[in-house]
Protein backbone atom coordinates (compact mmCIF):
# COMPACT_ATOMS: atom_id res chain seq x y z
CA UNK A 1 0.00 0.00 0.00
CA UNK A 2 2.82 2.34 0.85
CA UNK A 3 4.37 1.56 -2.50
CA UNK A 4 1.23 2.60 -4.26
CA UNK A 5 1.00 5.86 -2.42
CA UNK A 6 4.69 6.65 -2.75
CA UNK A 7 4.54 6.33 -6.49
CA UNK A 8 7.50 7.31 -8.60
CA UNK A 9 9.62 8.60 -5.70
CA UNK A 10 9.39 5.26 -3.89
CA UNK A 11 10.22 3.43 -7.09
CA UNK A 12 13.34 5.52 -7.70
CA UNK A 13 14.36 5.25 -4.05
CA UNK A 14 14.09 1.48 -4.28
CA UNK A 15 16.09 1.25 -7.49
CA UNK A 16 19.72 0.11 -7.59
CA UNK A 17 22.80 2.29 -8.01
CA UNK A 18 23.19 1.59 -11.72
CA UNK A 19 19.56 2.43 -12.44
CA UNK A 20 19.87 5.66 -10.45
CA UNK A 21 23.01 6.60 -12.39
CA UNK A 22 21.28 5.88 -15.67
CA UNK A 23 18.39 8.06 -14.58
CA UNK A 24 20.78 10.86 -13.63
CA UNK A 25 22.52 10.69 -17.03
CA UNK A 26 19.20 10.72 -18.84
CA UNK A 27 17.91 13.69 -16.86
CA UNK A 28 21.16 15.55 -17.61
CA UNK A 29 20.76 14.73 -21.30
CA UNK A 30 17.21 15.94 -21.18
CA UNK A 31 18.17 19.23 -19.50
CA UNK A 32 20.89 19.93 -22.08
CA UNK A 33 18.56 18.98 -24.92
CA UNK A 34 15.86 21.33 -23.73
CA UNK A 35 18.40 24.13 -23.33
CA UNK A 36 19.75 23.58 -26.85
CA UNK A 37 16.26 23.44 -28.33
CA UNK A 38 15.20 26.66 -26.61
CA UNK A 39 18.44 28.45 -27.42
CA UNK A 40 18.56 27.36 -31.05
CA UNK A 41 14.89 27.98 -31.57
CA UNK A 42 15.33 31.66 -30.70
CA UNK A 43 18.58 31.83 -32.62
CA UNK A 44 17.19 30.40 -35.85
CA UNK A 45 13.99 32.36 -35.64
CA UNK A 46 15.84 35.65 -35.20
CA UNK A 47 18.22 34.78 -38.03
CA UNK A 48 15.36 34.01 -40.40
CA UNK A 49 13.43 37.13 -39.50
CA UNK A 50 16.42 39.45 -39.90
CA UNK A 51 17.41 37.75 -43.16
CA UNK A 52 13.92 38.33 -44.50
CA UNK A 53 13.99 42.01 -43.48
CA UNK A 54 17.42 42.45 -45.03
CA UNK A 55 16.26 40.87 -48.29
CA UNK A 56 13.41 43.39 -48.43
CA UNK A 57 15.97 46.19 -48.07
CA UNK A 58 18.24 44.53 -50.62
CA UNK A 59 15.55 44.55 -53.30
CA UNK A 60 14.47 48.09 -52.42
CA UNK A 61 17.94 49.68 -52.40
CA UNK A 62 20.39 48.97 -55.20
CA UNK A 63 23.11 51.03 -53.53
CA UNK A 64 25.65 48.72 -51.79
CA UNK A 65 26.91 51.34 -49.37
CA UNK A 66 23.43 52.09 -48.07
CA UNK A 67 22.70 48.40 -47.96
CA UNK A 68 25.78 47.88 -45.84
CA UNK A 69 24.63 50.61 -43.49
CA UNK A 70 21.21 48.93 -43.28
CA UNK A 71 22.77 45.53 -42.63
CA UNK A 72 24.25 46.89 -39.38
CA UNK A 73 20.73 46.72 -37.93
CA UNK A 74 20.54 42.98 -38.68
CA UNK A 75 23.59 41.63 -36.85
CA UNK A 76 22.01 38.23 -36.06
CA UNK A 77 20.71 37.50 -39.54
CA UNK A 78 22.68 35.07 -41.68
CA UNK A 79 22.14 36.81 -45.05
CA UNK A 80 23.17 40.29 -43.78
CA UNK A 81 26.32 38.72 -42.30
CA UNK A 82 27.20 37.11 -45.62
CA UNK A 83 26.56 40.38 -47.44
CA UNK A 84 28.72 42.29 -44.96
CA UNK A 85 31.62 39.87 -45.45
CA UNK A 86 31.39 40.37 -49.23
CA UNK A 87 31.12 44.14 -48.91
CA UNK A 88 34.19 44.35 -46.63
CA UNK A 89 36.20 42.37 -49.17
CA UNK A 90 34.87 44.55 -52.02
CA UNK A 91 35.70 47.82 -50.24
CA UNK A 92 39.22 46.60 -49.41
CA UNK A 93 39.86 45.72 -53.07
CA UNK A 94 38.31 48.96 -54.26
CA UNK A 95 40.62 51.00 -52.01
CA UNK A 96 43.76 49.12 -53.09
CA UNK A 97 42.65 48.65 -56.70
CA UNK A 98 43.67 44.99 -56.71
CA UNK A 99 42.88 42.62 -59.56
CA UNK A 100 40.52 39.61 -59.38
CA UNK A 101 37.95 41.37 -57.23
CA UNK A 102 35.15 39.05 -58.22
CA UNK A 103 37.05 35.93 -57.16
CA UNK A 104 38.04 37.52 -53.88
CA UNK A 105 34.47 38.58 -53.10
CA UNK A 106 33.13 35.14 -54.06
CA UNK A 107 35.70 33.48 -51.83
CA UNK A 108 34.92 35.79 -48.90
CA UNK A 109 31.19 35.15 -49.28
CA UNK A 110 31.76 31.37 -49.46
CA UNK A 111 33.88 31.50 -46.34
CA UNK A 112 31.18 33.41 -44.49
CA UNK A 113 28.47 31.00 -45.66
CA UNK A 114 30.49 28.13 -44.21
CA UNK A 115 31.09 30.00 -40.97
CA UNK A 116 27.41 30.82 -40.72
CA UNK A 117 26.42 27.20 -41.31
CA UNK A 118 28.79 26.15 -38.56
CA UNK A 119 27.36 28.76 -36.22
CA UNK A 120 23.79 27.68 -36.95
CA UNK A 121 24.40 23.95 -36.52
CA UNK A 122 26.53 24.35 -33.38
CA UNK A 123 25.33 21.84 -30.69
CA UNK A 124 22.43 20.64 -32.83
CA UNK A 125 24.00 17.18 -33.41
CA UNK A 126 23.82 16.66 -29.65
CA UNK A 127 20.05 16.47 -30.04
CA UNK A 128 20.47 13.68 -32.58
CA UNK A 129 22.80 11.88 -30.19
CA UNK A 130 20.28 12.13 -27.35
CA UNK A 131 17.44 11.09 -29.63
CA UNK A 132 19.32 8.02 -30.73
CA UNK A 133 21.01 6.91 -27.55
CA UNK A 134 18.65 7.88 -24.72
CA UNK A 135 16.20 4.99 -25.32
CA UNK A 136 19.10 2.54 -25.37
CA UNK A 137 20.58 3.99 -22.20
CA UNK A 138 17.15 3.69 -20.59
CA UNK A 139 16.88 0.13 -21.85
CA UNK A 140 20.25 -0.64 -20.34
CA UNK A 141 18.99 0.64 -16.98
CA UNK A 142 15.88 -1.51 -17.31
CA UNK A 143 17.82 -4.63 -18.21
CA UNK A 144 20.18 -4.05 -15.30
CA UNK A 145 17.28 -3.42 -12.93
CA UNK A 146 15.46 -6.56 -14.02
CA UNK A 147 18.68 -8.53 -13.73
CA UNK A 148 19.21 -7.49 -10.11
CA UNK A 149 15.52 -7.91 -9.38
CA UNK A 150 15.68 -11.53 -10.57
CA UNK A 151 18.75 -12.00 -8.45
CA UNK A 152 16.80 -10.77 -5.42
CA UNK A 153 13.94 -13.10 -6.28
CA UNK A 154 16.41 -15.97 -6.29
CA UNK A 155 17.73 -14.93 -2.90
CA UNK A 156 14.23 -14.59 -1.48
CA UNK A 157 13.34 -17.99 -2.90
CA UNK A 158 9.94 -16.70 -3.77
CA UNK A 159 8.38 -16.10 -7.15
CA UNK A 160 5.31 -14.34 -5.85
CA UNK A 161 3.95 -11.28 -7.61
CA UNK A 162 4.90 -9.18 -4.60
CA UNK A 163 8.53 -10.21 -5.02
CA UNK A 164 8.71 -9.84 -8.81
CA UNK A 165 6.64 -6.76 -9.61
CA UNK A 166 8.36 -3.94 -7.66
CA UNK A 167 11.80 -4.66 -9.12
CA UNK A 168 10.47 -4.73 -12.67
CA UNK A 169 8.45 -1.55 -12.24
CA UNK A 170 11.50 0.21 -10.78
CA UNK A 171 13.56 -0.93 -13.71
CA UNK A 172 10.98 0.24 -16.24
CA UNK A 173 11.28 3.81 -14.93
CA UNK A 174 14.64 3.95 -16.72
CA UNK A 175 13.08 3.14 -20.11
CA UNK A 176 10.36 5.70 -19.52
CA UNK A 177 12.93 8.37 -18.65
CA UNK A 178 14.94 7.47 -21.76
CA UNK A 179 11.88 8.01 -23.91
CA UNK A 180 11.04 11.26 -22.13
CA UNK A 181 14.55 12.52 -22.93
CA UNK A 182 14.60 11.21 -26.51
CA UNK A 183 11.21 12.36 -27.80
CA UNK A 184 11.70 16.16 -27.40
CA UNK A 185 15.29 15.82 -28.62
CA UNK A 186 14.21 14.11 -31.85
CA UNK A 187 11.40 16.59 -32.40
CA UNK A 188 13.71 19.54 -31.78
CA UNK A 189 16.40 18.09 -34.01
CA UNK A 190 14.01 17.61 -36.91
CA UNK A 191 12.61 21.13 -36.58
CA UNK A 192 16.01 22.80 -36.28
CA UNK A 193 17.66 20.89 -39.13
CA UNK A 194 14.75 21.81 -41.37
CA UNK A 195 14.99 25.51 -40.48
CA UNK A 196 18.79 25.59 -40.71
CA UNK A 197 18.62 23.83 -44.08
CA UNK A 198 16.29 26.55 -45.33
CA UNK A 199 18.68 29.33 -44.20
CA UNK A 200 21.62 27.53 -45.84
CA UNK A 201 19.72 27.24 -49.09
CA UNK A 202 18.91 30.96 -48.95
CA UNK A 203 22.58 31.78 -48.43
CA UNK A 204 23.60 29.57 -51.36
CA UNK A 205 20.94 31.17 -53.58
CA UNK A 206 21.70 34.79 -52.76
CA UNK A 207 25.51 34.62 -52.67
CA UNK A 208 25.85 35.23 -56.48
CA UNK A 209 23.31 38.06 -56.28
CA UNK A 210 25.36 39.74 -53.58
CA UNK A 211 28.53 39.45 -55.69
CA UNK A 212 26.75 40.94 -58.70
CA UNK A 213 25.27 43.79 -56.71
CA UNK A 214 28.70 44.70 -55.33
CA UNK A 215 30.43 44.50 -58.73
CA UNK A 216 27.73 46.58 -60.44
CA UNK A 217 28.40 49.55 -58.15
CA UNK B 1 37.37 40.52 -31.45
CA UNK B 2 33.77 41.10 -32.46
CA UNK B 3 33.40 37.44 -33.29
CA UNK B 4 34.73 36.42 -29.86
CA UNK B 5 32.36 38.76 -28.12
CA UNK B 6 29.46 37.37 -30.09
CA UNK B 7 30.50 33.84 -29.20
CA UNK B 8 30.73 34.71 -25.51
CA UNK B 9 27.34 36.37 -25.64
CA UNK B 10 25.85 33.31 -27.32
CA UNK B 11 27.38 30.99 -24.75
CA UNK B 12 26.03 33.16 -21.97
CA UNK B 13 22.59 32.85 -23.52
CA UNK B 14 23.02 29.10 -23.73
CA UNK B 15 23.93 28.87 -20.04
CA UNK B 16 20.86 30.92 -19.18
CA UNK B 17 18.74 28.47 -21.12
CA UNK B 18 20.52 25.61 -19.41
CA UNK B 19 19.55 26.91 -15.97
CA UNK B 20 16.03 27.51 -17.15
CA UNK B 21 15.82 23.97 -18.51
CA UNK B 22 17.10 22.57 -15.21
CA UNK B 23 14.50 24.60 -13.34
CA UNK B 24 11.80 23.39 -15.72
CA UNK B 25 12.85 19.78 -15.10
CA UNK B 26 12.76 20.25 -11.34
CA UNK B 27 9.33 21.85 -11.62
CA UNK B 28 8.09 19.04 -13.87
CA UNK B 29 9.30 16.31 -11.53
CA UNK B 30 7.81 18.12 -8.55
CA UNK B 31 4.51 18.47 -10.41
CA UNK B 32 4.44 14.76 -11.26
CA UNK B 33 5.11 13.79 -7.64
CA UNK B 34 2.54 16.28 -6.34
CA UNK B 35 -0.08 15.08 -8.80
CA UNK B 36 0.55 11.49 -7.83
CA UNK B 37 0.19 12.27 -4.14
CA UNK B 38 -2.97 14.25 -4.87
CA UNK B 39 -4.37 11.34 -6.87
CA UNK B 40 -3.66 8.93 -4.02
CA UNK B 41 -5.39 11.28 -1.59
CA UNK B 42 -8.41 11.66 -3.83
CA UNK B 43 -8.62 7.92 -4.57
CA UNK B 44 -7.63 6.17 -1.34
CA UNK B 45 -6.48 2.57 -1.86
CA UNK B 46 -8.94 -0.25 -1.28
CA UNK B 47 -9.15 -2.09 1.99
CA UNK B 48 -8.02 -5.34 0.43
CA UNK B 49 -4.29 -5.22 0.95
CA UNK B 50 -2.44 -8.38 0.03
CA UNK B 51 -3.32 -10.93 -2.60
CA UNK B 52 -0.90 -13.77 -2.44
CA UNK B 53 -1.56 -16.19 -5.26
CA UNK B 54 1.23 -18.59 -4.52
CA UNK B 55 2.11 -18.60 -0.87
CA UNK B 56 0.36 -18.60 2.43
CA UNK B 57 2.76 -16.65 4.58
CA UNK B 58 0.73 -16.85 7.77
CA UNK B 59 1.02 -20.60 7.98
CA UNK B 60 4.50 -21.90 8.72
CA UNK B 61 5.81 -25.27 7.74
CA UNK B 62 4.72 -27.63 5.01
CA UNK B 63 1.10 -27.38 6.09
CA UNK B 64 1.05 -23.78 4.94
CA UNK B 65 1.33 -24.59 1.26
CA UNK B 66 -1.71 -25.25 -0.82
CA UNK B 67 -0.28 -28.57 -1.92
CA UNK B 68 -1.11 -30.10 1.44
CA UNK B 69 -4.75 -29.56 0.67
CA UNK B 70 -4.74 -32.20 -2.02
CA UNK B 71 -6.51 -35.47 -1.57
CA UNK B 72 -3.55 -37.72 -0.64
CA UNK B 73 -2.99 -36.26 2.85
CA UNK B 74 -6.66 -36.62 3.55
CA UNK B 75 -6.55 -40.19 2.36
CA UNK B 76 -3.51 -40.89 4.52
CA UNK B 77 -5.13 -39.57 7.65
CA UNK B 78 -7.91 -42.13 8.17
CA UNK B 79 -5.61 -45.15 8.70
CA UNK B 80 -3.78 -43.26 11.47
CA UNK B 81 -7.01 -42.28 13.08
CA UNK B 82 -8.49 -45.69 12.69
CA UNK B 83 -5.82 -47.37 14.82
CA UNK B 84 -6.26 -45.93 18.27
CA UNK B 85 -8.32 -42.75 18.59
CA UNK B 86 -11.07 -43.98 16.32
CA UNK B 87 -13.71 -43.46 18.94
CA UNK B 88 -12.81 -39.88 19.65
CA UNK B 89 -12.59 -39.02 15.98
CA UNK B 90 -15.99 -40.47 15.26
CA UNK B 91 -17.52 -38.09 17.71
CA UNK B 92 -15.87 -35.09 16.06
CA UNK B 93 -17.26 -34.99 12.53
CA UNK B 94 -20.96 -34.94 13.30
CA UNK B 95 -21.20 -31.57 15.06
CA UNK B 96 -20.08 -29.61 12.04
CA UNK B 97 -22.42 -30.94 9.40
CA UNK B 98 -25.29 -30.99 11.83
CA UNK B 99 -24.87 -27.36 12.71
CA UNK B 100 -24.20 -26.20 9.20
CA UNK B 101 -27.19 -27.74 7.52
CA UNK B 102 -29.89 -25.92 9.45
CA UNK B 103 -28.64 -22.55 8.27
CA UNK B 104 -31.31 -20.81 6.26
CA UNK B 105 -29.20 -20.02 3.21
CA UNK B 106 -27.56 -23.38 2.95
CA UNK B 107 -30.96 -24.91 2.36
CA UNK B 108 -31.11 -23.10 -0.97
CA UNK B 109 -27.92 -24.70 -2.14
CA UNK B 110 -28.87 -28.26 -1.26
CA UNK B 111 -30.58 -29.01 -4.57
CA UNK B 112 -27.46 -27.87 -6.42
CA UNK B 113 -25.15 -29.96 -4.34
CA UNK B 114 -26.87 -33.27 -4.91
CA UNK B 115 -25.85 -34.08 -8.49
CA UNK B 116 -22.22 -33.11 -8.06
CA UNK B 117 -21.65 -34.91 -4.82
CA UNK B 118 -23.10 -38.15 -6.03
CA UNK B 119 -19.97 -39.37 -7.91
CA UNK B 120 -17.58 -38.41 -5.12
CA UNK B 121 -18.54 -40.90 -2.43
CA UNK B 122 -17.51 -43.94 -4.49
CA UNK B 123 -13.75 -43.55 -4.04
CA UNK B 124 -14.26 -42.84 -0.33
CA UNK B 125 -16.28 -46.00 0.19
CA UNK B 126 -13.47 -48.06 -1.22
CA UNK B 127 -10.98 -46.57 1.22
CA UNK B 128 -12.10 -48.12 4.52
CA UNK B 129 -14.92 -50.02 6.07
CA UNK B 130 -14.43 -48.12 9.28
CA UNK B 131 -15.45 -45.00 7.57
CA UNK B 132 -18.77 -46.57 6.70
CA UNK B 133 -19.36 -47.32 10.35
CA UNK B 134 -18.48 -43.82 11.32
CA UNK B 135 -20.72 -42.46 8.67
CA UNK B 136 -23.61 -44.60 9.85
CA UNK B 137 -23.13 -43.40 13.40
CA UNK B 138 -22.92 -39.84 12.23
CA UNK B 139 -25.97 -40.36 10.07
CA UNK B 140 -27.97 -41.57 13.04
CA UNK B 141 -27.09 -38.48 14.94
CA UNK B 142 -27.87 -36.38 11.97
CA UNK B 143 -31.28 -37.95 11.59
CA UNK B 144 -32.12 -37.33 15.22
CA UNK B 145 -31.13 -33.71 15.07
CA UNK B 146 -32.65 -32.88 11.73
CA UNK B 147 -35.84 -34.88 12.25
CA UNK B 148 -37.48 -31.97 13.99
CA UNK B 149 -36.73 -29.63 11.12
CA UNK B 150 -37.71 -31.88 8.28
CA UNK B 151 -41.11 -31.19 6.77
CA UNK B 152 -43.57 -33.94 5.85
CA UNK B 153 -42.77 -33.36 2.21
CA UNK B 154 -39.17 -34.10 2.85
CA UNK B 155 -39.93 -37.28 4.72
CA UNK B 156 -41.99 -38.44 1.80
CA UNK B 157 -38.94 -38.43 -0.42
CA UNK B 158 -36.99 -40.20 2.26
CA UNK B 159 -34.68 -42.55 0.34
CA UNK B 160 -33.36 -39.89 -2.04
CA UNK B 161 -32.79 -37.42 0.76
CA UNK B 162 -31.08 -40.07 2.79
CA UNK B 163 -28.63 -40.91 0.04
CA UNK B 164 -27.94 -37.28 -0.64
CA UNK B 165 -27.40 -36.61 3.05
CA UNK B 166 -25.08 -39.60 3.20
CA UNK B 167 -23.10 -38.22 0.25
CA UNK B 168 -23.07 -34.84 1.90
CA UNK B 169 -21.80 -36.32 5.11
CA UNK B 170 -19.06 -38.22 3.35
CA UNK B 171 -18.03 -35.05 1.61
CA UNK B 172 -17.88 -33.23 4.94
CA UNK B 173 -15.76 -35.96 6.50
CA UNK B 174 -13.39 -35.81 3.54
CA UNK B 175 -13.23 -32.04 3.61
CA UNK B 176 -12.62 -32.10 7.36
CA UNK B 177 -9.66 -34.39 6.82
CA UNK B 178 -8.27 -32.06 4.18
CA UNK B 179 -8.97 -29.09 6.39
CA UNK B 180 -6.98 -30.57 9.22
CA UNK B 181 -4.03 -31.08 6.90
CA UNK B 182 -4.27 -27.58 5.55
CA UNK B 183 -4.59 -25.82 8.85
CA UNK B 184 -1.55 -27.65 10.17
CA UNK B 185 0.27 -25.69 12.83
CA UNK B 186 -1.38 -22.43 11.92
CA UNK B 187 -0.77 -19.81 14.55
CA UNK B 188 -2.45 -16.53 15.40
CA UNK B 189 -5.68 -15.52 16.98
CA UNK B 190 -7.75 -17.88 14.97
CA UNK B 191 -5.50 -20.91 15.01
CA UNK B 192 -5.77 -22.89 11.80
CA UNK B 193 -7.65 -21.02 9.11
CA UNK B 194 -9.06 -23.85 7.06
CA UNK B 195 -11.11 -26.53 8.67
CA UNK B 196 -11.90 -26.70 12.33
CA UNK B 197 -9.03 -29.12 12.83
CA UNK B 198 -10.71 -30.94 15.64
CA UNK B 199 -11.72 -27.82 17.52
CA UNK B 200 -15.23 -27.24 18.77
CA UNK B 201 -17.97 -26.00 16.48
CA UNK B 202 -17.86 -22.25 16.18
CA UNK B 203 -21.25 -20.57 15.79
CA UNK B 204 -19.73 -17.25 14.71
CA UNK B 205 -17.80 -18.83 11.85
CA UNK B 206 -20.89 -20.75 10.84
CA UNK B 207 -22.82 -17.51 10.86
CA UNK B 208 -20.44 -15.68 8.58
CA UNK B 209 -20.24 -18.75 6.34
CA UNK B 210 -24.01 -18.50 6.04
CA UNK B 211 -23.81 -14.80 5.21
CA UNK B 212 -21.24 -15.39 2.51
CA UNK B 213 -23.21 -18.33 1.15
CA UNK B 214 -26.26 -16.11 0.95
CA UNK B 215 -24.42 -13.48 -1.02
CA UNK B 216 -22.64 -15.96 -3.26
CA UNK B 217 -24.20 -16.25 -6.68
CA UNK B 218 -22.59 -19.04 -8.62
CA UNK B 219 -23.92 -21.51 -11.11
CA UNK B 220 -21.91 -24.66 -11.52
CA UNK B 221 -23.28 -25.09 -15.04
CA UNK B 222 -21.00 -22.25 -16.06
CA UNK B 223 -17.92 -24.29 -15.18
CA UNK B 224 -16.72 -26.98 -17.55
CA UNK B 225 -14.98 -29.25 -15.07
CA UNK B 226 -14.90 -29.27 -11.30
CA UNK B 227 -11.32 -30.51 -10.95
CA UNK B 228 -9.18 -28.04 -9.11
CA UNK B 229 -12.10 -25.68 -8.72
CA UNK B 230 -11.22 -24.47 -5.27
CA UNK B 231 -10.64 -20.99 -3.97
CA UNK B 232 -8.91 -20.74 -0.60
CA UNK B 233 -9.57 -17.44 1.09
CA UNK B 234 -8.34 -16.22 4.48
CA UNK B 235 -10.07 -13.29 6.13
CA UNK B 236 -8.75 -11.28 9.04
CA UNK B 237 -11.90 -10.23 10.86
CA UNK B 238 -11.49 -7.37 13.30
CA UNK B 239 -13.47 -7.15 16.58
CA UNK B 240 -15.99 -4.76 15.03
CA UNK B 241 -16.67 -7.21 12.20
CA UNK B 242 -14.77 -5.37 9.48
CA UNK B 243 -12.38 -7.34 7.31
CA UNK B 244 -8.94 -5.77 7.37
CA UNK B 245 -7.23 -8.30 5.15
CA UNK B 246 -8.31 -10.77 2.51
CA UNK B 247 -5.85 -13.34 1.24
CA UNK B 248 -6.52 -15.49 -1.76
CA UNK B 249 -4.26 -18.35 -0.88
CA UNK B 250 -5.29 -20.43 -3.82
CA UNK B 251 -7.38 -19.43 -6.79
CA UNK B 252 -9.21 -21.72 -9.14
CA UNK B 253 -8.49 -21.88 -12.87
CA UNK B 254 -11.97 -20.48 -13.49
CA UNK B 255 -12.07 -16.71 -13.40
CA UNK B 256 -15.83 -16.94 -13.06
CA UNK B 257 -15.53 -18.78 -9.75
CA UNK B 258 -12.79 -16.41 -8.55
CA UNK B 259 -14.78 -13.29 -9.36
CA UNK B 260 -17.97 -14.73 -7.87
CA UNK B 261 -16.07 -15.34 -4.62
CA UNK B 262 -14.66 -11.84 -4.73
CA UNK B 263 -18.08 -10.26 -5.20
CA UNK B 264 -19.61 -12.49 -2.51
CA UNK B 265 -16.99 -11.33 -0.02
CA UNK B 266 -17.50 -7.74 -1.06
CA UNK B 267 -21.25 -8.00 -0.53
CA UNK B 268 -20.91 -9.83 2.78
CA UNK B 269 -18.55 -7.42 4.54
CA UNK B 270 -18.69 -6.04 7.16
CA UNK B 271 -19.61 -9.08 9.22
CA UNK B 272 -21.33 -9.00 12.60
CA UNK B 273 -19.04 -7.93 15.43
CA UNK B 274 -16.78 -10.64 16.85
CA UNK B 275 -17.79 -12.24 20.15
CA UNK B 276 -15.66 -11.12 23.09
CA UNK B 277 -14.01 -14.49 23.46
CA UNK B 278 -11.97 -13.80 20.32
CA UNK B 279 -10.10 -10.95 21.97
CA UNK B 280 -9.23 -7.60 20.47
CA UNK B 281 -6.68 -8.56 17.86
CA UNK B 282 -9.12 -10.00 15.38
CA UNK B 283 -9.26 -13.51 14.04
CA UNK B 284 -8.22 -15.27 10.85
CA UNK B 285 -10.95 -17.35 9.26
CA UNK B 286 -10.38 -19.51 6.22
CA UNK B 287 -12.97 -20.60 3.66
CA UNK B 288 -12.78 -23.01 0.78
CA UNK B 289 -15.10 -22.15 -2.09
CA UNK B 290 -15.91 -25.02 -4.40
CA UNK B 291 -18.68 -25.38 -6.98
CA UNK B 292 -20.42 -27.55 -4.39
CA UNK B 293 -20.47 -24.85 -1.72
CA UNK B 294 -18.43 -23.22 1.01
CA UNK B 295 -16.29 -25.20 3.41
CA UNK B 296 -14.32 -23.99 6.37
Amino acid sequence: MSEQSGGIVTMIAGAGLVVVMVLAVLILFSIISWAIIAWKFGFVRKSMKESQDFLDSFFDQPNADRLFAASENYRNGSLPRVFRAGYIEYSTGRDRAVSGVKERITLAIKREVNAESKRLTHMVPFLATVGNTAPFIGLFGTVWGIMSSFQNIGLMQSASLAAVAPGISEALVATATGLVAAIPAVMGYNYLTHQIGQIERDMEDFAPDFVDSLLNQ
Amino acid sequence: MQGRNELKQELRRFYTWLWLAAAAHVALIAAVVALQLLYVRMHPPMKIVNVSLVQMPGLPGPAGGPKSVEAPPAAEMPPEKAEAPAVTKVSEPPPQPVKKIPEPVAVKKIPEKIPLKAPEPTPKKESAADEQKRLQAALDQLRKKTAAQQSPANTATGPTNLSSTLANLQKKVASQGAGTAYSGSGSGAGGGRYGSGGSAFDPYKAKIAGIIQGNWTFSKQMVRSTTGMEVYVSLLIMPDGTVSQIRYDKQSPSEYLNSSVRSALKKSTPFPALPREYGTKGVWVGFVFTPEGIGR
